[in-house]
């Protein structure tokens, strides 16, 4: 009798341990993550789709530049302040997001505006002051009306102006992984919070992988 | 003679049934095509951008004036002791008065106060108010 409850106490040491260990595992990746976008292959090497140089201003009329995102990874976005339709939900997962990696410090976010005219920098300060983030881990950013609109092809993103649509611009609800060597990794729908569950869990992945 | 009134007896529970599971079905689906974009289908809003419908706070400013508000969005600051925002909210000019009375009750009844209700003919008089409001602007 004695001997089972011992045999019954180690089972559950060692069962707890596991636990303890699993809950220290990095999260299950089948692999690392694809990269996205045209392949070039150059002798041995592969050259893979990268994000080009930019230069924006945020929120606090600091710049913005691959240098802010250096050695980290980081999500993107394109909203306007104003939008009527999808951009409330999408900058709630996005948000989202931002709180469930908040205490992360290799991921951070840029959230461009597509609407360069209404979207100024003390509005876009009274935006993020709202959303109550830290604007050194999360940057909303406007600049040049055509580099926005043409890193969000970079981005694999849709960023047009267009009267037709509701608040005067078409956009997707991408969210978009870039990782620290600016090459796209993951994205997502941003009205869908399933996908968002998923690329939650990408960027764990990423975050975990080996460089 | 019995199962027919029995089916009828069927039927009139379910009606209840119905009534009482939703009272405000109409303004529910309004709610969900013209408001939740922005403040959510839980009525939820966005952090600090968009108000939040679900906290009492909220609804203890002028019910009277909620009518203007949704016709004429934001930029008619029906009160000045409403929390500012950095989002505007849009005007919904093509609502009519009987659908705004079915969102007010809906919302009043889901987050407000249940006992508020709204007339078709009580929102056609406020909104009259606010378009002279609006006129001398």
């Amino acid at each position: 009798m004695v001997e089972m409850i011992c045999l019954r106490g180690r089972a559950a040491v060692v069962l707890g341990v596991c636990l303890l260990l699993s809950c220290q595992q990095p999260p299950r990746c089948p692999g690392n993550l694809p990269v996205l976008g045209e392949k070039e292959m150059r002798g041995e090497d592969t050259l893979y789709h990268t994000v080009p140089d930019f230069e924006f201003i945020n929120q606090d009329s600091m710049p913005v530049n691959a240098a802010t995102f250096s050695g980290k990874a980081y999500v993107v976005d394109f909203f306007f302040i104003s939008c009527p339709t999808i951009c409330p939900k999408v900058m709630q997962q996005m948000l989202r997001v931002y709180q469930h990696f908040q205490e992360e410090p290799g991921i951070m976010f840029l959230s461009h505006t597509i609407d360069v005219r209404h979207d100024t920098i003390p509005r876009l300060k009274a935006y993020s002051e709202g959303l109550g983030v830290s604007s050194s881990k999360w940057h909303f950013v406007t600049g040049e009306e055509s580099e926005i609109y043409g890193i969000a092809d970079d981005y694999f993103s849709v960023a047009v102006k267009d009267n037709s649509a509701p608040g005067g611009f078409d956009h997707s609800g991408r969210l978009i992984l870039v990782d620290s060597q600016r090459r796209i990794r993951s994205f997502c729908d941003g009205t869908d919070s399933e996908s968002v569950d998923q690329f939650i869990r990408d960027i764990d992945c990423l975050l975990h992988e080996d460089h | 003679m019995k199962i027919i009134s029995l089916l009828a007896g069927i039927g009139i529970s379910f009606c209840f049934w119905m009534a009482c599971a939703e009272p405000f079905s109409q303004g529910e689906n309004l709610y969900m095509v013209s408001c939740a974009s922005c403040h959510m289908e839980d009525g939820s809003g966005l952090g600090g951008v968009i108000p939040d419908l679900r906290e009492r706070d909220i609804w203890q400013f002028g019910s009277e004036d909620l009518p203007c508000l949704i016709r004429w969005g934001s930029v008619i600051r029906v009160t000045d002791s409403l929390p500012k925002y950095p989002t505007v909210m849009p005007p919904h000019p093509s609502l009519t008065e009987v659908e705004i009375a079915n969102i007010l009750n809906f919302l009043q009844d889901r987050w407000g106060d249940p006992s508020r209700f709204y007339t078709p003919e009580d929102i056609l008089r406020q909104l009259e108010r606010c378009s002279v409001a609006m006129d001398a602007r």
